[in-house]
């Protein structure tokens, strides 16, 4: 059963994060809400990226932060901090 | 001075406007802008929301209101009385060094210029809204493709309040910060009725464009590709639930 948290930071739209974790690593989670991450795909791309992660919020953004650079992915509406706030909210909810 | 095209669409299907919206964004090479209305009321919900996190889906499916993916991000809209425009444009000109959020103010720039011209004091709320004393008329949504922009977005003109916030799932952190959410041109300017406010924003909204990216419009369909693609559009995304629902919660 996954972990829910709901965030909405100033300037940015509000983000949903599922999120599941085992052995204090991340084993799942979906990011859904208004905001915009160009190109679209792009999005499964960094779910996919922070699957297994240990739940860390340095490692955490540095890995997302790599990948927007790496694959030209631009986000608006949403922040690598937001994304790694919500994950460490939500491990400290289990 | 450039020409670009003009596509003025009578009302048609929700899952026709959105998929005519892909097809220019998938073949058209030349500026377009394109004005349409919904034939029935619809929810459109942005590429990366969850449905059941938006819309009250059983709701919506006992009173046969489509609900529908849209290409873009952004947020669920409730579409019936509205003018929405869709712009289509190559990643040159006025859009060539234009970041994400530099196209959003732009264009918005371009609408708020119509509005004033109507006499309706609007603003830009960024990312993407226009408001006017702080509840919003307009919202739009952008994608980036091969090289292009298809931005879309509402303009309201009227609302049944009450049915959207039956159909949407509000969020009420959102509320909260951003108050009572909607205001359409009736409620501004009660006194003009019928088709006269559609006419009178359509010239506004076409007159500001011409202006600020000095152009004109020669006013044509949609080409037979562009039809054929969009039915390909329609059929394999904005009719295809599996599409339309693709985002779940486990």
């Amino acid at each position: 059963m996954s972990i829910q948290v709901a965030l909405k930071n100033p300037g940015e739209k509000l983000v949903h994060i599922d999120v599941d974790f085992k052995n204090d690593t991340i084993a799942y989670i979906h990011l859904s809400g208004d905001f915009f991450i160009y190109p679209e795909e792009a999005i499964a791309e960094i779910e996919q990226l922070l699957l297994g992660l240990p739940v860390e919020r340095a490692l955490i953004e540095q890995h997302i932060l790599t990948l927007l650079q790496r694959k030209n992915i631009e986000m608006v509406g949403i922040s690598v901090s937001t994304i790694a706030q919500g994950i460490m909210e939500a491990f400290a909810k289990r | 001075m450039k020409t670009w095209r003009l596509i003025i669409h009578d009302a048609s299907s929700p899952s026709w406007n959105m998929a005519v919206d892909g097809a220019l964004l998938r073949i058209t090479d030349i500026p377009t802008l394109r004005l349409y209305r919904w034939s029935v009321p619809a929810i459109t919900i942005g590429y990366f929301q969850d449905i059941e996190k938006e819309v009250n889906i059983n709701l919506c499916n006992s009173e046969g209101v489509p609900v529908i993916r849209r290409f873009t991000g952004g947020g669920a809209v409730f579409h019936h009385h509205e003018l929405t425009y869709s712009l289509v444009h190559p990643l040159q000109g006025p859009f060539g060094k234009c970041s994400i959020t530099d196209s959003y103010s732009l264009i918005a720039t371009v609408l708020i210029h119509a509005l004033h011209t109507m006499g309706i004091d609007a603003q830009y709320r960024p990312i993407n809204d226009i408001i006017v004393d702080g509840k919003k008329i307009s919202g739009s949504a952008q994608t980036r493709k091969e090289g292009k922009l298809l931005q879309h977005g509402t303009i309201l003109v009227a609302t049944d309040t009450e049915k959207m916030f039956q159909y949407l799932t509000i969020d009420q952190k959102k509320v909260r910060q951003e108050g009572n959410p909607v205001i359409t041109l009736k409620d501004i300017m009660p006194q003009i009725t019928g088709e006269m406010i559609y006419q009178q924003l359509i010239q506004a909204v076409t007159d500001s464009f011409a202006k600020h990216f000095n152009i004109s419009f020669e006013v044509l369909d949609i080409s037979l590709q562009e039809k054929d693609v969009a039915a390909y559009l329609q059929t394999h995304y904005f009719e295809n639930q599996q599409w339309n629902y693709r985002r779940l919660s486990p």
